[in-house]
Order: C-alpha cells, then structure tokens, then sequence
C-alpha cells in the first residue's frame, strides 16, 4: 500500500453489509467510508472526491443506474457495482451508462479486492498515446501494430486487431457487447452481436492458451467480455 | 406464434386464346352487346360473309358449293352458340341463297322442282345438324357440369381432411385461426376471424394476420349471425356490406362465438354451402377439445403444483437447515471467547462456513429458477452465443464444485451460432456439470462435446459411474428427484428439472441415456439452429 490509502466510499443500505465491507476493506488498508442512500453519496463524492465508488443497485431512495448517470455528468471517479443475480438488466444498464465493472453478490472478498484493485489500475494509466501492453504471453504494441503470443508474431486481420485494441485499450474493465460493437464496426451494426461472437473465438484461437478454456479474453455471462491482465512470464 | 399471413400465388396460368370462350367478345372490333343478341348478330354477320365472297366469286362456284358452304356455317354456329342462333342463321342462309344463287335471280321465288328440292334439302340438312349439335352440345354440357361437380367434391374432401389434420393439437385461438386459413387457402379463404358475442357487443378473439378487416358492417354480420344463427355478411341477404361471410358456431358451452371469413376466390371455384357449414363445424370442435384439452392441463398442473408444494417444503426444511446449523455452529464456536483454536481448527471451521454459505447460495439459485419456471414468466433475453463460449464460461464458474474431477473438453471448431438466453443456458450447464460430478468417482473426468448435427447442436455431458436402470434416466429430470445413491450434499434435486425447462423454453431437447462405452450416464442437450445462425458465421467472416 502507498502511504496515502486509496479511499473508497461504500453505498450500501443494509447494514450488515455495511459492517462487513467496512470492516474487510479497512483491513486491506483502504479507507472507507459507509453511506446507505444515494443522496447522502451524491454528497460525499462533490465533497470528498473518492479513488473508488461502490454502488449497490438497490438503492432505498434512487434507481442505482440514475445514480451512475448522474454522477457521470460531472466526474469519472472509477465507479464499481454491487448487484444481485435478480438485477442482470440493471447491471448492463450500469454498465452503458459509465460504471466501470461489477461484482454480484454473494462475492468472497478476494473478488471484491481483485476488481477494486484493477479498477484502481485502470485509473493510472489512462493516456492518449502508443499502448505497449502485457498479459501472460500477450504482448500488444500498438506503435509497431504488431501482436506478439510468447515473442512470436500473431497475425491478426484488420478487424481482429481492432477489437483487441479496443479490448486494451479497456483491458481489465468489463465491456458490453454494444459499445464494442460500435467502436469497432460502428453504429450502424452495434446490434449485431454474432459479429462478436465470431471475432471473440478468433481472437481466442489465435491468443488463448487453451482456446476453450480462456484465460485472457473471458465472457462475463450475459453482460460481455473482460480482457484481463495476467502477470507476464 | 407469429402472424402467418399466405399470400400465396393463385393466378392460373392464362388460357390459350383459342380456349377462351369470350375471346372474340374481347377483340377490339367486336362492340359489346348483351351476351343474348350476340350470337344472332354474329349469325347475320357469317352469312353475309359468306353469301357476299360466294356472289363475288359467283362465276366459279356452283349452287351446290354455295349450300355446302352455307351448311358448314350454320353447322359450326349451331356448334358454337346452340340451336337458336343457328336456326335463324339457317332461314337467313336459305333465303340469301335462294335471293341470290337461284334461278330466277334476285327474287324469292323458286321456279321449278330442282330449285325447290334444293331449298328444301338446304333447310333439312340445317334443321337436323343443328338438332343433333344441340343434343350432343347439351351432353357434352352435363359432362362438363358432373366432371367440375366431382372436381369440386375432391376438392373439398381434400380440404376437410387437410383442415382436420392441421387443426388436431392445435391448442391457442390464433393458432386454430391460422391452421384454418393453411388448409382452406386454395380455396380462395384468405382470412379467418373468429369472434365472440354477447350483450355488450362483439369481440374479436383471434384472426390470421393485422390485415382482417373488422369494422362496423362486420360487426353488425357478426352479431346477426350469431343471433339468428344463420350466415349472414358477404354474398348473403344480412349485411352484405361486410367484407367477412359469418357463420355461428354451434356446440360451445361457454362461448358464443362467430367464424368470420373472407374468400377472394380467383378463378370461379365456389365453396358450396356445405363446405362452409363443415369448416365451421371442425373448428368448432377443435376449439371444445382445445378448451378441454387447457381445462386438464389445469387440473393436472394444479395437483403438480399441490405435490410440488411440500415436496419444497419438506425440501427447504431439510436441505437448508444442514447448511445454516453447520454456518451458525462454526460462528459461534469462532467467536466463544473462552474457546482456544489451534490455527488449523480455526481455519476448517471457517471454510465450514464458507462452503456451507456456499452450498446455500445455490440452493436459492436453484430455488429461484425453479419458482420462475414454475409461475412461467422466464424472460428469455435471447441473442446470439457461440456454444464453445458457452461451454468454457459454465466450466470456468462450475469448477469449485467439480472439485477433484478433471473435465475434458471436446469442442470442434467451427461450431454454428445458437440463439439463446447465455445466462440461462450457462446456469442450465452449470447444473449439469454439478450433477455429473456429484454423481461419479472422485478422480474421474466429466467430458463435454459438442457436434453440428445440421438442424441442431448437440452437446453431451457425459461421466464416468454406475450405470443406472433405463427408467432412472426420465425419472432424473422430475423436480426433487434424487435417483441413484445421493451422496450427502445432493441439495433439492432440483438442478435437472430446471435444465430441463430451460431448454424447453429454448425449443430445444434434454435427455439423459448410458454413457457411451456403457458406463456413467451421458445427458444430451439438442438445441435447434436456425439458418441464421449458420449465416451470421460467414456475414461476420466476410465483414473483414
């Protein structure tokens, strides 16, 4: 942990819960602090300006998918979901609207810790210029625009690296099968899911160890695709 | 269902000019007249031809090339338009020839017996030629009429036989109407409506696509129809004006109802009476044993549920007390202060609880599923899945509980896209792969393939085990079933059943067999494909 701990501000209305993420991320060194309806956390985040929002959906006194729109408008402070099996539509709603990723409850810790601590990533390294990226074997360079699996060169068609520069350029965020789309064939096929369905298996026959069983390139059931990133070798 | 509206190509090929009967009525030149004058002016209009070519080539032709002449008019005019036309075409003949071609010329008189054997022999023959046509033209009239009679006898049998295989396991009003509609098209029906009648007025149930017209004059048909129990709308004597022919349904109990129907008949062929009334009847019929066939299937879903019910509770009792005894035990003994735990003993009764909570969160999974497909309001969020993504996403989450089985995958390349709901059919995976682990040695591998088998995919879970009795297999997919040996933490038995209805809600198929090599069990999901699905494979690949 760095000297100044990341803060994190918890919405979350059931008490229990409250007790349990403050407790859990307190002893991971975060500070942490606990607001159970979404006025008070419209408050705390013009106040206090949190590293990272963790926002259940089912709010007391307003929709969660409003929340993230709102707090959107004016601040792209890292905001990650809590959300129950029941609330799939919300959850990519969410997701449209500029959430940064999601845990469904019941979530162990580490999964809680492992998403926090990759949505924190994602804030350092956002810049506009040349992507050298690294999981695993995967080498991504985008100055070079060569594609390399355990130092050889893949060879990619021209669509197959556009979706994997869209999916770097993402990496470690979930993605919703429309925004990629949209990115990558443009709007007027945003809806054409089979497309990404076909490139995703490509791209996993060409990068993945194990093709049927991916480790870089994983499907989040029902909301899209997460490029993660591993520990190079 | 979706509207099926036919619109299928019934114009008949054009005749031959030669075989229309009205072909020289339509030639420009001919000006039209009532259908009756025609043929005598038409008669007129031959024999002045002919008399005038005769005269003209008078010096060529003798008197009895001019009566022969004139006799093969009469005999085709009597051929083509009956007795009438021809007679008088005859008279007209005679008396031209007599004005015109016998001595003295330019008279009618006759002078001498050649001329009158002549005339009179003239018109004989055309008496008795046009005798003998009209017999054999009346003959060949009724041949003509018993031939079309049996034709359309044929027809219409075909029809209610057609009519009564489409509409058997019928079951909604819509498809009933749209059944009717597929067998009766080529009799011109486009369009069946079916509606029901009572004091407040007429409501329309079902009809074959938006395009049914059911307005005012409809209405009021429909509601005659009804009333007076006799068919009322189009071609009939009570609101013509409807567009729709009505007939009232007879033998329901409950309803009173209305057959609407539109015939846009294309090439003459009328539906006779009986046609209509035995149209009605079936439907009628169909409709009582569909109202049944919804009536038992009430009664028997109502006991289902009654049984279902505290089996649940019986289930719920049990199966979800283990687990919170051992959560609430293990939290307790953590949090005595009076109790010292060596670190191992304190790191196994927390995994208790871990595991325990767990096992209880599938348990309300399951739970969940299982009351969404019971109360049939699963929401299918259907869209486009590659089956092997599919596959590796519900092996990924499935793991924790296939602990110390090893699973094998065999998913060939290439494989059509299926249009599903993903999470549904993961979860339906899931349970799967939950259940061929529960129910195989430890050590053991699950396998799961896949195959393109044209009209479906199918994917197989296959383990390795005891082989069980054939009637276990069907039994496995009834809800609190646990056949075989059950190990310990075997949850509801829930897991099957709500594969099964999720497949079902999908269209496609579940059943479960021996393994292969005689060992295990192997459960085969077959999901249909749709050409689209082929076709979005190569459209994406071609989008490079």
């Amino acid at each position: 942990m760095t000297d100044d701990p990341s803060s994190i501000l918890v919405i979350e209305d059931e008490g229990q819960l409250q007790r349990l993420l403050q407790t859990s991320l307190e002893a991971h060194g975060y500070r942490a602090v606990v607001v159970g309806s979404g006025r008070e956390a419209l408050l705390r985040i013009t106040a206090s300006f949190p590293d990272v929002v963790l926002l259940d959906l089912g709010l007391p006194d307003m929709d969660g998918v409003e929340l993230v729109t709102r707090v959107r408008q004016w601040s792209d402070t890292p905001i990650l979901i809590v959300s129950s099996r029941d609330r799939e539509e919300d959850k990519i709603a969410a997701l449209d609207q500029g959430a940064n990723d999601y845990v469904t409850k019941p979530f162990s810790m580490g999964e809680l810790l492992a998403r926090i601590r990759a949505t924190l990533r994602q804030r350092m390294k956002r810049d506009g210029g040349d992507i050298l990226y690294r999981s695993a074997g995967l080498e991504f360079d985008s100055q070079r625009r060569e594609v390399r699996r355990n130092g050889e060169i893949v060879r990619l068609s021209r669509k197959e690296y556009e979706l994997l520069r869209y999916f770097v350029l993402n990496a470690d965020r979930v993605m919703t099968h429309e925004p990629a789309l949209k990115a990558v064939w443009g709007p007027a096929q945003a809806h054409e899911t089979q497309y990404l369905r076909v490139f995703v298996g490509r791209l996993r026959q060409k990068l993945e160890r194990d093709p049927a069983q991916p480790e870089l390139l994983v499907t989040e059931s029902g909301v899209g695709y997460r490029l993660r990133t591993l520990p190079t070798t | 269902m979706q509207d099926r509206v036919h619109t299928p190509d019934r114009r008949a090929p054009a005749a031959p000019f030669w075989r229309r009967r009205r072909a020289l009525a339509e030639l420009p030149f001919v000006p039209r007249l009532e259908p009756g004058v025609r043929p005598f002016l038409f008669g007129l209009a031959v024999v002045s031809i002919v008399c005038a070519g005769s005269f003209a080539l008078r010096d060529w032709m003798s008197v009895a090339d001019v009566t022969a002449l004139l006799l093969l008019a009469v005999l085709w005019l009597s051929v083509a338009f009956g007795p009438w036309p021809s007679q008088l075409t005859a008279m007209l003949a005679a008396m031209a020839c007599n004005f015109l071609f016998i001595e003295p010329y330019y008279t009618f008189r006759l002078e001498g017996t050649h001329e009158y054997v002549t005339f009179a022999v003239f018109v004989l023959s055309a008496a008795t030629m046009t005798y003998w046509t009209t017999k054999a033209r009346r003959q060949s009239a009724e041949l003509t009429r018993i031939a079309r009679m049996a034709e359309q006898r044929r027809t219409e049998a075909q029809v209610l036989q057609r009519l009564a295989n489409q509409l058997s396991g019928r079951t909604t009003l819509s498809e009933l109407v749209a059944a009717g509609v597929d067998a009766t098209w080529t009799l011109g029906v486009t369009t069946l409506v079916l509606a029901s009648v009572d004091e407040d007025g007429v409501a329309l149930l079902a009809s074959n696509g938006p395009a049914a017209a059911f307005d005012r004059a409809e209405r009021q048909a429909a509601w005659a129809a009804y009333r007076h129990g006799i068919p009322t709308g189009h071609q009939t004597l009570v609101e013509p004006g409807s567009v729709l022919q009505f007939h009232p349904l007879h033998g329901m109990d409950d309803k009173r109802l209305v057959l609407g129907i539109r015939i846009d008949a294309h090439d003459g062929t009328e539906i006779s009476e009986g046609l209509l009334s035995a149209l009605g009847d079936q439907i009628a019929v169909a409709l009582q044993r569909a109202q049944l066939s919804a009536r038992m299937n009430e009664a028997r879903l109502f006991a289902e549920t009654e049984k279902l019910r505290s089996a649940l509770l019986n289930s719920i009792t049990h199966d979800f007390r283990t687990p919170l005894a051992s959560i609430i035990g293990a939290a307790s003994s953590l949090t005595d202060p009076q109790a010292h735990f060596t670190e191992d003993g304190r790191r196994r009764l927390l995994d208790t609880i871990l595991e325990s909570g767990q096992r209880l969160h599938r348990y309300i999974g399951n739970l969940l599923d299982m009351s969404r497909l019971e109360a049939g309001v699963l929401h299918l969020n259907c869209d486009w899945v590659d089956v092997a993504d599919l596959v590796g996403t519900a092996v990924s989450h499935a793991e924790f509980n296939c602990a110390e089985r090893r699973i094998a995958l065999d998913l060939p390349p290439g494989l059509p896209l299926v249009h599903v709901d993903f999470v549904l059919m993961e979860q339906a995976f899931i349970n799967l792969l939950d259940n061929a682990a529960k129910y195989s040695p430890a050590g053991s591998t699950v396998t799961v393939s896949a195959r393109d088998e044209g009209a479906v995919v199918a994917i197989r879970f296959s383990n390795t085990g005891p082989m069980r009795a054939l009637t276990e297999y069907e039994a496995m997919f009834e809800p609190f079933q646990r056949t075989g040996a059950p190990p310990d933490d075997s949850g509801l038995g829930l897991g099957l059943s709500i594969c099964r209805g999720f497949v079902d809600a999908h269209g496609g198929t579940i059943s479960a067999g021996p393994g292969a090599d005689g060992t295990g069990t192997t459960v085969s999901i077959r999901l249909p494909v749709e050409e689209a699905g082929r076709r979005a494979m190569t459209e994406a690949a071609a989008d490079d």
